[in-house]
């Protein structure tokens, strides 16, 4: 099964009484965005937890690269190249921008803390970074604090740092939430950056527009279980997504 | 959009350059009888043996968010593996100091092992244990540890090519390690190990996320503590020549934290400040008398009121608003050039 | 045989002592999720307080046991709205922590200003002791069995089992759940550190006929962490079997060392945190992720 850079199969996960995952299959190939979309509560964010090791599976397994990584704790998946980013931006809250970015970047370095301590050059980051915020169309101060940013920018930044860590898998869940149409449409442009690249992409969104003009492939899940899987125009013609999803949100 | 490499000479460098001018000056004319007292220079000698046992807390604590009470039962270790290398074994005062810290630095990585696998604030209970435990050992293993009279006659330091004779030559000694030992934490804050403890502190899973193994983070960030407050501990020693285990209290631990806390955790120059203001202030407060202590924890509840980041947490605050003025400036009046 | 009766009971009154201080602890850590640093200082200063009471204004026991109640929560209020009321905004607890320890500097002094720094004695509430076979025990243990174990339950009962401890709890923690109910977070909160004094302001009052009243009382808080680190996280239930469980540790080690009664106490807790470091009731709590 080597093909399919990232594949769940037959995943579960319950908390206490609760199900959230039910016998979960997904796969994500190279240069493909899989969107995950489901009503809410119906275990997207709980699968990226997953996926990314910060829960354990209860039963089924987790590949990447035609590797068995279910045992794997979290930071080992992460050096493996799974990337991710959270429903609201996770940062440093006390550091620098600077500091915060670079925490992508040692990611890729890889670097040991002595050597990092004595300076080793690492990878050149700065051509990579430019390309991304000419992307997202702002600009910051190295030495601002993170929290001085607005929100839209944090998000997207939060992306940008994941990106910087030359991930070949990023979990980006909700980047649209709370964002402006334009930078929602530079958060699509992000991902297709992302895929253009080589990466592969789950997208966790709300937002349809998004993710029907994004998607390669569409995941449903409701209260945990996979409920239809197909191309965008299939999803959207789906009489049980449209009841199980469409039908009961006001998103739609 | 395009950022840059930050290289240019700016007013950070400036100051640099001014401290370093301002250090050699004090290396220089502080240490001497017309510019000091001897017992000036004593209280100076401990507040430098004190700012590299609290370097470790702004390693732990500011870097890393974990409150310890580890520090002055680190520092006992230091204290007496010196004292008994040197007053039993007759081994030289800088190879026992050598010996300290690398005792100490794998003593404590064991024990962050163990005490690493609580979080938050059950470490911290744990840590009081930990402290608690050795200071149980230093009063009553009289064997070893001399129990609570201690173990006097502690060669003074030398150095083979320079001998401390008095408390002026200490200070020349200590003032040099407490710079390395600063500068070494000053750089650490800008590595990647820096960076994983900063961000472990402030969330822990998107630090996991970015294959940051924080437990091990944690437990490194715990050995280098153990470190500095082992060599701070056979400062301690050499400096004393006598040592008993009262300094090395949980209550002393206590003290460390607040030292960081008044200098501000985010800076290792405020560490250095706290921990010099603390040794300094009681000397100069004695007329306070009894009611110093009283005065002293009121003063640090109105500190944590006022300034939770402490004075230079408080400096950065009004750096930052005087940036983001001068910016809106900035942006406003090029605001008003495009309109006209 | 008697004499291990003896320490028996000799441990579990002494547990019985850090879990009162251990309770009040974790109630305030559910409340707030600070710790409280200065819970030995609190500890001490309820030996104190009742000394006063018994000794400055000479009042009979049932009057010391009711006055008692009413100052304690009048401390306990008045410790919260020094130390913690002001921080409640912070967004680091760490700054709540320090101010917590500047709190345990302040009391220790202020208690030396105003009682000196001798060592009092006071009597306990019967004199004598009861024979155990061979073996002696003075009834003071068994008071502090009594009166502590009766508290224990009452509190127990009151915060984990009652609609009034569940709503208070549920306001200290949330606010927004406060404005629902229509219960002030700042009742609840004060309530919270009232109790919580109490429990302590007791504990201090049951060991001053065993231990005199002096500042060195205040050591007592760190077996209360011990056995609270021991018991497991952050459970009622568990922070006391652990407390009476160090308790017990503590005067069996008397069989086989003398002086290293508190060493043998945390290594045992070391130990124990290496083998199982959620500790002896603590379950694996899922990350909010």
């Amino acid at each position: 099964m080597a093909e399919y850079l990232l594949e769940v199969r037959n995943v579960n996960k319950s908390f206490g009484g609760v199900v959230t995952a039910e016998n979960v299959n997904m796969t994500v190939e190279a240069g493909q965005i899989r969107g995950l979309i489901g009503p809410n509560g119906a275990g997207k964010t709980t699968l990226l937890n997953l996926i990314s090791g910060i829960y354990d599976v209860d039963s089924g397994n987790i590949f990447f690269k035609g590797q068995d990584i279910t045992n794997l704790p979290s930071h080992q998946r992460a050096r493996m190249g799974i990337g991710r980013t959270f429903q609201s931006p996770r940062f440093m809250n006390r550091a620098s921008i600077e500091d915060n970015l670079k925490v992508g970047i040692d990611l890729l370095n890889k670097h040991s803390f002595i050597q990092s301590f004595f300076g080793k050059k690492g990878h050149d980051f700065l051509a990579d970074l430019n390309e991304l915020m000419e992307i997202v169309g702002f600009t910051f101060d190295w030495d601002d604090q993170i929290t001085a940013l607005p929100y839209g920018q944090q998000k997207l930044l939060e992306i940008v740092r994941a990106m910087l860590a030359g991930p070949s898998v990023i979990l980006v869940d909700e980047p649209a939430a709370g964002l402006n149409k334009q930078e929602q449409e530079r958060a699509s442009a992000l991902l297709r950056k992302a895929v253009d690249s080589g990466m592969g992409v789950v997208l966790i969104e709300h937002s349809m527009d998004m993710v029907m003009s994004v998607c390669d492939r569409i995941t449903v899940l409701s209260f945990g279980r996979v409920i239809a899987e197909g191309l965008p125009y299939e999803i959207a013609n789906n009489k049980q997504v449209i009841e199980a999803y469409l039908g009961g949100d006001d998103d739609a | 959009m395009n950022l840059t490499k930050k290289r240019e000479f700016n007013l950070t460098h400036f100051g640099y350059l001014l401290a370093a001018v301002i250090c050699v000056l004090v290396f220089i004319f502080a240490p001497q009888k017309a510019v000091m007292s001897r017992y000036m220079a004593k209280v100076c000698n401990e507040g430098f043996i004190y700012f590299v046992a609290v370097l470790g807390l702004c390693v732990m604590l500011g870097m890393g968010g974990q409150v310890t009470f580890s520090t002055a039962g680190m520092m006992g270790v230091g204290a007496y593996t010196t004292a008994i290398l040197t007053t039993r074994f007759e081994v030289d005062t800088l190879p026992a100091i050598f010996i300290a810290v690398v005792m100490g630095g794998i003593f404590s990585f064991v024990m962050g092992l163990a005490l690493f696998r609580l979080k938050g604030s059950y470490f911290s209970f744990a840590s009081i244990g930990f402290t608690t435990l050795l200071y149980t050992i230093f009063s009553n293993w009289m064997d070893v540890t001399g129990g609570p009279d201690g173990i006097s006659r502690i060669p003074k330091l030398d150095l083979y090519f320079f001998e401390c004779k008095n408390y002026y030559d200490y200070f020349r000694v200590y003032f040099i390690v407490a710079i390395i030992c600063f500068l070494i934490v000053q750089r650490m804050r800008k590595t990647s190990f820096g960076r994983a403890l900063a961000s472990v502190r402030d969330n822990e899973i998107a630090a996991r996320s970015f294959g940051i193994n924080a437990y091990m983070t944690k437990v490194y960030s715990f050995t280098i503590a153990g470190i500095f407050a082992c060599l701070s501990g056979a400062m301690y020693a050499v400096h004393a020549n006598y040592i008993s285990p009262e300094p090395f209290k949980y209550d002393q631990s206590a003290i460390y934290l607040i030292m960081v806390m008044l200098g501000g955790v985010d800076s290792t120059f405020g560490a250095f400040i706290g921990s010099m203001l603390m040794t300094i202030l009681p000397e100069k407060m004695r007329f306070l008398e009894s009611y110093y202590k009283l005065v002293y924890g009121v003063g640090v509840i109105f500190l944590m009121v006022f300034m939770p980041m402490g004075i230079m947490g408080f400096a950065s605050t009004i750096r930052n608003k005087f940036r983001t003025f001068v910016k809106r400036k900035k942006a406003a009046a090029a605001g008003k050039a495009e309109v006209q | 045989m008697y004499l291990y009766i003896q320490l028996a009971l000799t441990g579990i009154s002494m547990g019985m002592l850090y879990a009162l201080m251990a309770m009040g602890l974790i109630l305030i850590v559910k409340a707030v999720g600070v710790l409280n640093f200065a819970h030995g200082q609190l500890f001490m200063l309820g030996s104190y307080l009742t000394w006063m009471l018994t000794y400055q204004l000479n009042l009979p026991l049932w009057g010391v046991v009711l006055c008692g109640i009413v100052v304690f929560a009048i401390c306990g209020a008045a410790y919260m709205f020094c130390v913690y009321w002001p921080l409640r905004a912070s967004s680091w607890k760490v700054t709540v922590v320090i101010s917590t320890l500047g709190a345990s500097i302040a009391l220790e002094e202020l208690v030396r200003v105003i009682w000196g720094s001798n060592p009092l004695t006071m009597k306990p509430i019967l004199e004598g002791t009861i024979r155990i076979g061979t073996a002696y025990l003075s009834y003071q243990y068994l008071f502090i069995f009594l009166i502590g174990g009766g508290l224990m339950a009452f509190v127990y009962i009151l915060f984990e089992k009652t609609f009034i401890g569940k709503i208070m709890q549920a306001t200290a923690q949330d606010r927004y759940a406060a404005d629902l109910i229509g219960i002030p977070t700042i009742v609840a909160v004060v309530c919270t550190y009232a109790i919580s004094m109490c429990l302590s302001g007791t504990g201090g009052w049951l060991a001053a006929p065993l231990f005199l009243v002096s500042q060195s009382l205040s050591s007592f808080a760190q077996k209360a962490f011990a056995g609270i680190v021991l018991g497991g996280f952050g459970s009622v239930k568990g922070a006391i079997v652990g407390c009476i469980l160090i308790g017990l540790i503590e005067s069996f080690s008397v069989l086989v060392t003398d002086r290293y009664k508190d060493a043998i106490v945390f290594a045992v807790l070391i130990i124990v945190l290496v083998v199982r470091p959620t500790g002896i009731f603590g379950e694996k709590i899922a990350e909010k992720a």
